[in-house]
């Protein structure tokens, strides 16, 4: 039969229509499996470029898993696959051949000449054949090329900028050094803690931990920076206050002892004051009692005052003290009382103080309501501006113009004694048809 | 020794039905199709139900085949006081040879063609006397069986109206015609043509072309026709796809048909290949039968019926629904055809 060349054109061409349902048929079955594959796929992609791993690692389990899904595809495929019979009766079918192409398979009739063939057995969907294998191409191409960043982006160490607060910090220690003002020991600690945290490698120069530990130094300078200014503003302030007690001819002895106390004081809290003052200038200070002040020319009392006070403007300034700030301290310094009889020791009211004065003048006063049931005849209950009852406007309507109901009816019945329901307007339409 | 049927036999006997049907055709007019069906159930050794209203022919179209096959033909108008005995013959009590003895006097039965005019008007009784002879070919009377002339051929016909008195055939019955054919309306050029032929009261002269002999081995050709597998698969998924949740037409059916369709489908297929001239059925074959030989075995359920769904709808349907071909296409593939 076969030698016929009838015969094996049509098996020849019964093959060929059987193989290609038969791959229609595992592409179908593979379809879905297919299109969800490359959807994790493309997900996996997406993290993997995200965490800044390789993507071709996960490459074979890819493959891995369409091998799978094929050979699934194939195990659907049995009872389904086309034989060479059914690829000749759909030839037949279609070419209007009634059936001979299956009576000469079985030898009962010779086969018909090739010349009947006409080619168009089955047709191509292409939008259903395709679809799929564009869906799962778009998702691994938008897995491979979407623009995301690494998550654990290296940076590049050349252009790494340390952060501000150690800027800040670094720039308050040379404003330190051209002012000669503080104990150098201490300077060399504070950049020696700014050191720390910069010779750490510039990769964690912004973690949280090192961020932290930046702005926690840069706060610290602050305060001690303000609590400095103010020192000095205080201690230039008392200064003058002394220059100025030293013209006053008839200050007693107690009083004049009483000042080198609270000079003494001023310093020691100059002294205790971190970072320490600069042991040179202290010591300068230290001579400049009450007792002593008359060995010194008024220049060099000027001098020394204005030092002090354009220090600790410097200092206040650049640690965000304003100018305010350190006229208020000197002003507590100049009215800073003794504690004599009249008045105690700290500041005179009415002036700068931390605590304000509370002169409760937005505070309120309870006023007692009036009892109305003694009230007699004629008196005034209350005056309101409000039109009264006799004023009341006889040509309002409620609801008539904004909702235009003809009804209001009780909780929407209105539409139930006008209305019907589907199955009442079905019965009637029946019932009077 | 008969040599088989190969396809110049196959031409041969179309040739020779060709002229029959155009015999009945030129007596018969504008029911060409209905003519083809009666040849095919013919052929196929099937009794058929004819089914129309008064005047449409059905009559006429039973002598003009009597006349064109030469073969005897009875007719007996179905009556509700037709008695059995009416049908099969009754025993006679007769002297022969100086002896009483009762003696089988044939009834109208033994025919070759014998038309049952108006078969619902009978009583049941009656209808399964004819129904036995029209099943197992032969008529047994006081424990004698005396066979039917071959070929036996039963047109019965009915009336879709005044259904008043009378008693519709019961499935089983119904089940024994191999065809059901309604007989429809002609056209106003069919109409103009018969008043242009034919006179009332004057019979019709229709050309002899075969005998009844012939007409056997015709019928015994039929049955060589080959039934390619592919066609055998094709009438067993027809059927059985008529079997209530089978199949999605058979939701409005109450009952399906019986193997004895299948085998009524498979020989008016043959004979119908053999019609045409080809030694192998098609599916084309089997579907141009399908409606008259499943027509009338399928029952509607009430839902179905009170929906006005009919029975050659359903099978249209089923046609529609159920493909020649074995395994089905992928989604991305449709099936081309010729057009």
């Amino acid at each position: 039969m076969a030698k016929d060349p009838a015969a094996a054109f049509w098996l020849r061409r019964a093959r060929q229509w059987a193989f290609a349902v038969n791959a229609a048929w595992f592409w179908q079955s593979l379809m879905p499996l297919f299109a969800g594959i490359n959807l994790v796929f493309a997900a996996y992609l997406l993290i993997a470029r995200r965490s800044g791993g390789e993507v071709t690692a996960g490459l074979p389990w890819y493959l891995l898993a369409l091998a799978l899904a094929a050979l699934w595809a194939l195990w659907r495929l049995r009872g389904r696959e086309f034989t060479v019979s059914d690829a000749l009766l759909r030839i037949e079918t279609a070419q209007g051949l009634k059936n001979r192409l299956s009576c000469a398979h079985a030898g009962t009739l010779p086969w018909p000449a090739p010349s009947e063939y006409h080619g168009k057995v089955i047709g191509l969907r292409a939008h259903v054949a395709l679809l799929p294998l564009v869906y799962s191409g778009a998702f691994v191409l938008a897995g491979l090329w979407l623009p995301i960043q690494p998550v654990d982006a290296k940076p590049v160490a050349g252009d790494a900028v340390e952060p501000s607060a150690w800027t800040q910090v670094a720039d308050w220690t040379e404003l330190l050094k051209e002012e000669r003002l503080v104990d150098n020991e201490d300077i060399d600690k504070l950049e020696d803690r700014l050191s720390e945290l910069r010779d750490r490698p510039k990769e964690e120069w912004y973690t949280q931990g090192s961020l932290e530990a930046g702005e926690a130094l840069r706060d610290e300078t602050r305060v001690a920076m303000q609590e400095l200014a103010r020192q000095l503003q205080s201690t230039g302030t008392f200064l003058e206050e002394m220059a100025k007690n030293q013209a006053v001819p008839m200050l007693s002895g107690a009083q004049a002892e009483a000042l080198d106390q609270a000079w003494l004081k001023q310093l020691e809290q100059l002294q205790m004051s971190q970072p320490g003052l600069d042991p040179e200038l202290l010591s300068q200070l230290q001579q400049m009692n009450f007792s002593q002040m008359k060995g010194l020319s008024p220049e060099q009392m000027q001098q020394m005052q204005e030092r002090l006070q354009q220090s600790a403007g410097r200092c206040g300034g650049a640690a965000g003290l304003s100018d305010m700030d350190l006229e208020a301290v000197s002003l507590q310094v100049s009215q800073m009382g003794m504690g004599e009889i009249q008045r105690g020791p700290g500041p005179a009211p009415l002036v700068m103080s931390d605590d304000g004065t509370s002169l409760e003048t937005a505070a309120r006063e309870g006023v007692s309501n009036q009892d109305m049931r003694a009230a007699v005849l004629g008196e005034t209950v209350g005056i309101s501006s409000r039109p009264g009852n006799d004023e009341a406007d006889t040509d309002f309507r409620a609801g008539a113009e904004s909702g235009q109901a003809a009804e209001l009816g009780d909780g929407g019945d209105v539409v139930w004694r006008e209305t019907y329901t589907p199955q009442e307007r079905a019965i009637l339409e029946d019932y009077f048809q | 020794m008969k040599p088989p049927l190969d396809e110049s036999l196959a031409a041969e006997s179309a040739g020779e039905l060709k002229q029959l049907r155009q015999a009945v055709a030129d007596v018969i007019f504008g029911q060409d199709r209905l003519i083809e069906h009666v040849t095919v159930a013919m052929l196929a050794r099937g009794h058929i139900l004819l089914e129309g209203l008064p005047g449409l022919g059905k009559t006429e179209l039973v002598k003009a085949f009597s006349k064109a096959l030469q073969i005897q033909t009875s007719r007996i108008q179905f009556t509700p006081d037709l008695l059995p005995g009416d049908i099969t013959g009754n025993p006679m009590l007769q002297e022969v040879e100086g002896q009483r003895k009762f003696v089988f006097e044939r009834g109208p039965v033994f025919t070759n063609l014998l038309l049952a005019d108006e078969i619902n008007r009978a009583s049941p009784k009656t209808q399964s006397a004819l129904l036995e002879a029209m099943q197992e070919k032969r008529v047994t009377v006081m424990g004698e069986t005396h066979p039917l002339p071959a070929p036996f051929l039963v047109f019965a016909t009915q009336n879709p109206i005044e259904l008043e008195g009378t008693y519709p055939l019961p499935e089983a019955q119904l089940d024994r015609f191999l065809f059901k054919l309604e007989v429809h309306h002609c056209d106003v050029d069919t109409l103009q043509r018969i008043l242009t032929h034919r006179t009332i009261g004057e019979d019709t002269t229709v050309k002899s072309v075969m005998d009844g002999e012939r007409l056997n081995e015709l019928s015994l050709r039929a049955q060589e026709v080959y039934l390619p597998e592919v066609v055998g698969s094709y009438i067993a998924r027809l059927v059985d796809a008529t079997v209530p949740g089978h199949s999605t037409m058979s939701q409005d059916l109450r009952y399906g048909a019986s193997p004895r369709a299948a085998i009524g489908l498979a020989a008016a297929a043959r004979a119908r290949a053999l019609l045409e001239g080809r030694v192998h059925t098609c599916a084309e074959d089997v579907q141009a039968v399908a409606p008259a030989v499943l027509g009338h075995r399928i029952i509607l359920s009430y839902q179905a019926k009170m929906q006005g769904q009919t029975p050659a709808a359903l099978v249209k349907a089923l046609l529609d629904e159920v493909s020649p071909e074995v395994k089905a296409l992928p989604k991305s593939l449709s099936a081309a055809k010729l057009s």
